[in-house]
């Protein structure tokens, strides 16, 4: 079941909140290199899945792990996983990108500073390396000029390309994308689709919760579709946007294309 | 009205004033190292932890500020213990005894203040230090406590003019601060109206010294909050 090559791999996750289960065994593998668009109607368990791989939701019952290594969990008393070492967590999600629908840049600090701010202070990086990598960074990402300005001064476009800048200053082995322009204005939307549309062809692994079904069909490796906590559907993009096996997915494709 | 007095006074008030800063300033300082960990005891997610900090701003908050200098000054006299004890010359000047009450309630309003603070910044903003590997402390210290004391400080202008203004109480346990002087000046010359509008006047300057000197140090630390035209003060 599991494969220790993969760069993710996430088997049987499960996720309650009091009587409503969310998540309902969930398992996912991704290479390096892959990119999977996770889809569903809103309510169906995506962001909560995401969120579980990382830990910002503690899952009731799973596993997941990163290059082989396998984050060690251990139960709370209120029955969910947390993790048994909290420093092996700590230093997991330190390679596992994550962009959040609200950016969630910190106010206080520079666009520049927020994307310094974890390679000095988690990894050790020196200052002056770690400003010349997030120069760099925020050059890929079309913002170069703006170094100066704190994050309430840009546009939400901006702002998230800013966010994905910050993952990428980690060097993450996999980056989680939480509907990563359901925020945005529409005009907004094309150049954070763009710059991710880049990461994922450098052979970044990704995995993208999104509504954008054109930005699913055309850069994903893999499509998973969710509905009600389950895998209702996964398969290639030509698959799932083609002739899906489930009727469900066929008409969420068409009423959302 | 006798102006002359209020001039004449005015030497032996500045005196006070004197006397007056100092016990702000020492309880401030005292107050602000108490409110730091027990603002961080307060939202922790542990009970047994949050119940200490809990009753002691219970008490804090909930008493008047001249009950809580009277039972230090009269009430650490009580025991045996304390008078016996290391502590004792320490305990017995009304001018440590003044500090320490004082300290003990700004501390437990700042904590209150810097508690508030805490909870106010967005969730969003530790969930992001918290995928990028960052420890709880090192959230804490890097992302949410810069964003807290942003946040708090104008709640905390206000918890230093009260400070100043209560700190007229220790003039009842005998220190010659502005409030004692002013008293100890009408005890000899009567002229009670000029004396406490004096005093009253001494009061206001350092109180509008501080709102001002708080004004700034917004203007300093939020910059990101306002357009770009004026970040650069």
């Amino acid at each position: 079941m599991s494969d220790a090559s993969a760069a993710l791999d996430v088997q049987d996750i499960h996720k309650c909140y009091a009587q409503l289960e969310v998540l309902k065994g969930i398992s996912l593998t991704a290479h390096t290199g892959d990119v999977i668009s996770i889809i569903g109607s809103s309510g169906s368990g995506k962001s909560t899945f995401l969120r579980c791989l990382n830990l910002l939701e503690n899952p009731d019952q799973g596993s997941v792990s990163l290059s082989g290594e396998q984050l060690k969990l251990k139960s709370s008393k209120s029955g969910t996983l947390i993790a048994a070492d909290q420093k092996q967590l700590n230093r997991l999600r330190a390679k596992i990108g994550f962009v959040f629908q609200n950016f969630n840049l910190w106010s206080h600090m520079t666009i520049l500073e927020n994307i310094m701010e974890a390679p000095v202070q988690v990894k050790g990086m020196s200052k002056a390396e770690a400003k010349d990598k997030a120069e760099a960074l925020l050059e890929k990402v079309g913002i170069g000029e703006k170094h100066g300005h704190y994050p309430s001064h840009l546009s939400g476009g901006q702002q998230q390309r800013v966010a994905i800048a910050r993952a990428l200053a980690m060097d993450p082995e996999v980056l989680l994308f939480d509907e990563p322009t359901s925020a945005l204005d529409p005009e907004m939307v094309g150049e954070v689709l763009n710059v991710m549309k880049a990461l994922a062809e450098e052979g970044r692994t990704m995995l993208v919760v999104t509504h954008e079904m054109g930005f699913a069909r055309e850069v994903s490796s893999d499509v998973m579709f969710l509905h009600q906590g389950k895998v209702e559907e996964k398969g290639p993009p030509s698959q799932i946007f083609g002739n899906a096996n489930s009727e469900r997915v066929r008409q969420f494709i068409s009423s959302h294309l | 009205m006798n102006f002359e007095a209020m001039i004449e006074a005015l030497p032996k008030l500045l005196e006070g004033t004197v006397l007056t800063l100092e016990l702000v300033a020492f309880s401030l300082v005292i107050g602000m190292i108490f409110a730091l960990p027990i603002a961080l005891m307060r939202v922790s997610s542990n009970g047994f932890i949050r119940v200490i900090p809990y009753c002691y701003i219970f008490f804090f908050r909930g008493t008047p500020l001249l009950v809580q200098i009277f039972l230090v000054y009269y009430g650490a006299s009580q025991f045996e213990v304390v008078r016996e004890s290391s502590l004792w010359p320490i305990l017995r000047e009304p001018y440590w005894c003044a500090i320490i009450a004082f300290s003990m309630n700004t501390g437990a309003y700042t904590a209150e203040i810097l508690r508030g603070a805490m909870q106010a910044v967005p969730h969003g903003q530790l969930e992001a230090a918290r995928t990028l590997g960052m420890s709880t402390p090192m959230a804490y210290r890097r992302i949410v406590i810069p964003q807290a004391i942003r946040i708090g400080l104008p709640a905390y202008g206000n918890e230093v003019i009260l400070m100043i203004k209560g700190s007229a109480l220790a003039s009842t346990i005998t220190l010659l601060d502005l409030m004692g002087m002013t008293r100890t000046i009408i005890a000899k010359n009567y002229l009670a109206v000029e004396m406490f509008l004096a005093a009253g006047l001494i009061y206001l300057v350092l109180s509008f010294v501080f709102t001002q000197g708080f004004k700034y140090l917004e203007l300093k630390i939020t910059k990101d909050l306002r357009p770009h035209e004026v970040t650069n003060l």
